[in-house]
């Protein structure tokens, strides 16, 4: 098995707590957002509501009053630069010279309403629209940070709006400074009996504890999310690995496992891995699980129809070879056959295309003075046309050993064969008996090729004889017989079908001209040669191609006596 | 090899075209044993494009013969000069009808 890159669980329970990491982090983000978000605009509103509250009780003479006088030495010279103490002293001196008794009223009021809200710092400015600045006109302050009348401040650029439209005050906002800490500001317009903006009264709130319980809060969430996300995702890697994970794991090991197997050769028969395994996951990998185990099976009985059949195909195989010795034991093949006959020299071959052949040639002695002779060839190939053959060459035989003519053989036999002859086989016979002493041959053809006769020293002519029709073709067929003599140096030669159609890669014929070329190609040459001869023009012809039908010969020559 | 079938009433013909052998005889035995229905009284076999007939192929030819002779009659015509002289060696000339 291929070694895993990254395991399946690995990658699920990487993907879970990446999933868990990223969702908790939103959690606490949103969480986190909207509480600060509560926060924030609560505060805003506390104190926009003092700074209002502020503006709506202060005495609006007296802060008119006292507006209008500062006013006056401020905007003289507004936003001044001292460049000593005594200097700075001496300016806001100049304020305090105007403060009355009424000030010290302005001053108690705004400090109630401070102490009253428990504000950081409350007190009332005017702003300059030219300067862009701010002069304190009371500040609600005792301690040493109180800013006196006359301390003026730069207007911060976010809060030009509020400058440019003084009756709107300044909108809450929260800052967060080295002085400070946390703040947050706001300030609402004090208005005269006219509607006219004389002031404003500013709030600063701190926020330095709420900020700290803001982080505490921070903390607490994600502790809290943390714990709960790595208990949920421990929940939920577990619960993947005991449904998905492992299941696969378990099909992924034993499918490995039959690879593993099958290539080592199990000697152990059948090899059932999945067979032992139990998946009931009630989903897709219990289906999968299930086709790999029919799967299995279905593998394991195929191997066994296949090895069933291969021993069978191996067992007719072996038949096959006996069936194509026992037939080639059937015809005459030493040679010579008749080593004490110095009349007549005689050769025969037969190829099969396949195992067995349905031609066949015979030859034998009927009495001292007759020697038969046959060829023939049954239509079709392999097993069925041997079997016929069988029957044929014995049918023929058993006719000609009782001395019957050929033509009556012929007929005799064509009868029996067609008897029961379900297959509707047929055969195609040249029969012929040559009489030794007078060199006489009586023949008859059913349906078989033309003899060729090379006559002593001439050369092969097909001798075109009358033909009957096959044998085991029609019942009562007739066949005429006729004679030809064989006289001393002259050849007959009798062959199937197979030889002039020998057909090469580009189904060209051999054909009846290159068998005639073929036979007068040496013309002395005895049976023997004269066979082997045409067979090798045969091989060379036909070349690589597959040997298409049986390739069947017998040839016979008269000898010269002297 | 290539089998067309043409049907006129009670004639069938089949046109051969190719090798007929002992690979393609199979197919015009089954041929003839699909189309050749009780109704068929003439089976005309056109081997105008057949080039080469094997023992095989004559046996498929004998059968069709003696099937015809039973319930009418069957002609083979436009066979070419090779395969009459199989025909002729054969003696298939003295059964068939050959146009």
């Amino acid at each position: 098995m291929k070694k895993v890159r990254c395991s399946l669980s690995r990658k699920v329970a990487m993907m879970i707590l990446l999933f868990a990491f990223l969702l908790a982090a939103a959690a606490a983000f949103v969480s986190y957002y909207i509480f600060s978000n509560t926060v924030d605009n609560y505060y805003s509103q506390v104190t926009m509501s003092v700074a209002k509250t502020a503006a709506a009780v202060v005495d609006k003479d007296l802060t008119a009053y006292y507006t209008e006088a500062f006013k006056e030495i401020y905007l003289a010279d507004p936003a001044p630069e001292w460049e000593s103490e005594e200097e700075h002293a001496a300016y806001l001196a100049e304020y305090d010279a105007l403060k009355g008794e009424d000030y010290q009223r302005l001053f108690d009021t705004l400090n109630r309403v401070k102490e009253a809200n428990s504000v950081l710092s409350l007190y009332i400015v005017y702003m300059d629209q030219q300067s862009k600045t701010c002069v304190y006109i009371v500040d609600a302050d005792t301690s040493k940070w109180a800013c006196p009348a006359g301390t003026w401040d730069i207007v911060y650029e976010q809060n030009y709006e509020a400058l440019a439209h003084p009756e709107g005050g300044f909108p809450a906002y929260i800052t967060d400074t080295d002085a400070f800490g946390w703040l947050c500001s706001a300030g609402a317009p004090i208005f005269d009996e006219g509607g006219n903006v004389i002031a404003h009264a500013m709030v600063d709130i701190s926020m330095e504890a709420v900020m700290k319980e803001r982080y505490a809060y921070l903390l607490k969430l994600v502790v809290l999310l943390a714990v709960l996300t790595v208990i949920l995702t421990l929940f939920v890697i577990y619960w993947m690995n005991r449904a998905v994970v492992r299941p696969i794991d378990m099909l992924t090991f034993s499918a490995s496992q039959y690879v593993q197997k099958k290539a080592e050769g199990s000697k152990e028969g059948e090899i059932l891995v999945f067979d032992k395994l139990k998946i009931r996951t009630g989903d897709e990998i219990e289906n999968l699980f299930d086709a790999f185990h029919q799967m299995e099976e279905d593998i394991n009985q195929y191997i066994e129809d296949i090895t069933f059949v291969t021993a069978e195909k191996e067992r007719i195989g072996a038949e096959l070879n006996v069936a194509t010795q026992i037939q080639a034991d059937m015809l005459p093949r030493i040679f010579p056959p008749f080593p004490d006959r110095k009349e007549f020299d005689i050769f025969a071959s037969m190829h099969p295309a396949k195992e067995v052949g349905g031609d066949f040639y015979d030859f034998f002695l009927v009495d001292e003075d007759h020697l038969a002779l046959v060829i023939a060839d049954v239509s079709g190939k392999g097993v069925p046309a041997a079997l016929f053959m069988v029957i044929t060459k014995t049918l023929i035989k058993n006719q000609m050993m009782m001395g019957t003519s050929p033509k009556a053989a012929l007929e005799a036999v064509n009868n029996q064969l067609c008897e029961n002859n379900e297959a509707e086989m047929f055969v195609t016979v040249w029969l012929g008996v040559y009489e030794i002493s007078t060199g006489k041959v009586r023949a008859a053809n059913a349906g078989h090729e033309y003899p060729a006769i090379r006559r002593k020293g001439g050369s092969f002519e097909l001798f075109k004889e009358p033909h009957g029709f096959v044998l085991a073709g029609m019942e009562n067929a007739r066949y005429r017989e006729y004679e030809f003599e064989l006289h001393a140096g002259d050849t007959l030669f009798v062959y199937t079908d197979g030889v002039p159609e020998a057909t090469d890669a580009v189904q060209t014929l051999f054909g009846t001209g290159r068998m005639m070329e073929a036979l007068n190609k040496a013309p002395d040459a005895n049976p023997k040669n004269l066979i082997e001869g045409v067979k090798n023009d045969i091989d060379r012809f036909v070349g690589e191609a597959m040997q298409f039908d049986d390739i069947t010969m017998l040839a016979v020559q008269v000898l010269d006596q002297e | 090899m290539t089998i067309t079938k043409n049907v006129e009433k009670e004639v069938l013909t089949l046109a051969l075209e190719g090798r007929l052998d002992t690979n393609t005889a199979p197919e015009l035995e089954n041929k003839i044993a699909e189309e050749l229905t009780a109704d068929i009284q003439t089976l005309i076999l056109d081997l105008k494009e057949l080039e080469y007939i094997s023992s095989a192929g004559l046996r498929v030819l004998l059968s069709a013969q003696k099937k015809m002779n039973k319930q009418g009659s069957m002609v083979v015509k436009n066979a070419n000069e090779m395969i009459m002289d199989v025909f002729q060696v054969t003696g298939f000339v003295d059964i068939l009808t050959i146009e």
